[in-house]
């Protein structure tokens, strides 16, 4: 069983921090692979290639890891980053099984154009950024696409609101919120400038109503005398 | 501003920024951040100059987060004192910041609008930093 995506490593690095930064300022990443019971292996990736593999299928792409002539089944377990320099400088794989069930985080974007944008001033809000799901490991969705077109303050998007792939079990509760549509500070003191205009202008026509009438009962009262 | 509301100690000593942020380095709330490049203090009317920057920036809509808080007092003398007698009085509040750390995130904006509330932010602030985005490159 292999996948569509091949990745070439090597093993007999050697190990330990001086070393690995060697390996590093060489364009090149340290690995691990473990799982299924193996023995784990140490390799080393060659960085481009692995950045243009993964760009490619996303971060949950099932990798077919070429080892010094054996291919190993893997998925991308965890990555350490350097965040100044926004590189990769350690990657876990994971050796997998096609049929096996895995428990994944799968990024979710925002697609669409939301309509209380314009309509009421909102702002959308990302509540969840990357949702844990229960897979087949043939089928790990790459992306989630949560439709933001229809939702408005009352009814924001839910995690019952995606589309699930087949044999995808999401890990969190159907109601847990994804992204929501909140009122902008600079949209509610408009609206509260705007009452408060309204209130005075009220105010206004009542007291010149009242000084009117006022007005028509004094007439009135002379008349009288 | 921002300040703690109680302390436990009045006065800290300096302390080292040696190394980078430990955490805080990847974004958690926006679609843009100002990520720090180096470390320094940044004092409670910095963060306050730079929120106010942004929201002026963007006029309508989009969230700012504040992911960082001045918990440092800094003490200093009165002017024309003679040195001695004891340490002086707090003066202001600082965050201690190292480089790689997430200090603001903006979102519910466009880009351009984004990038040119962030640049203005980071006008305000006394390090080097940079206008980091969601995406992530590997």
């Amino acid at each position: 069983m292999s996948s569509d995506l091949k990745l070439e490593a090597e093993t007999g690095r050697a190990l330990g921090s001086r070393s690995s930064r060697r390996l590093r300022r060489s364009d090149k990443i340290p690995a691990i692979v473990y799982g299924q019971g193996s023995e784990p292996l140490s390799v080393t990736l060659d960085r481009l290639k692995f950045r243009a593999a993964l760009n490619a299928a996303g971060p949950n792409a099932v990798i077919t890891l070429d080892v010094d002539g054996s291919d190993h089944l893997t998925i991308v377990k965890n990555m350490q980053r350097d965040p100044i320099a926004n590189r990769v400088t350690h990657v876990d794989f994971l050796r997998i099984d096609l049929d096996q069930r895995l428990i994944v985080d799968v990024p979710i974007t925002l697609v669409g154009e939301a309509a209380i944008v314009g309509r009421e001033g909102a702002v959308v809000q990302q509540q969840m950024m990357t949702l844990t799901v229960e897979a087949p490991a043939g089928n790990i969705p790459q992306l989630f696409e949560a439709d933001i077109t229809e939702m408005s303050i009352d009814n924001p998007v839910r995690v019952s609101d995606l589309d699930m792939g087949s044999g995808v079990v999401p890990q969190a509760e159907e109601d847990a919120l994804i992204a929501i549509g909140q009122r902008s500070r600079a949209a509610i003191a408009a609206e509260e400038a705007e009452a408060e205009k309204d209130e005075l202008q009220e105010g206004e026509e009542l007291d010149a109503e009242a000084s009117d009438s006022d007005e028509e009962a004094s007439d009135d009262a002379g008349a009288d005398s | 501003m921002l300040m703690p509301r109680k302390v436990r100690h009045r006065k800290t000593h300096r302390g080292r920024m040696k190394g980078r942020a430990k955490g805080g380095t990847t974004m958690h709330f926006g679609d843009f951040g100002i990520q720090a490049l180096e470390p320094g203090w940044i004092t409670a009317r910095q963060i306050e100059a730079a929120r106010i920057a942004m929201t002026r920036h963007v006029k309508r809509g989009g969230i700012v987060w504040i992911n960082i808080f001045p918990d440092k007092p800094v003490t200093a003398k009165p002017a024309e004192t003679r040195m001695g007698s004891g340490k002086g009085n707090p003066e202001r509040w600082v965050a201690v910041v190292k480089p790689g750390r997430v200090m603001f995130e903006l979102g519910g904006v466009e880009p351009e609008l984004a990038h040119g509330a962030l640049n203005r932010a980071i006008q305000k602030l006394p390090i080097k930093a940079r206008i980091v985005s969601r995406e992530e490159a590997i």
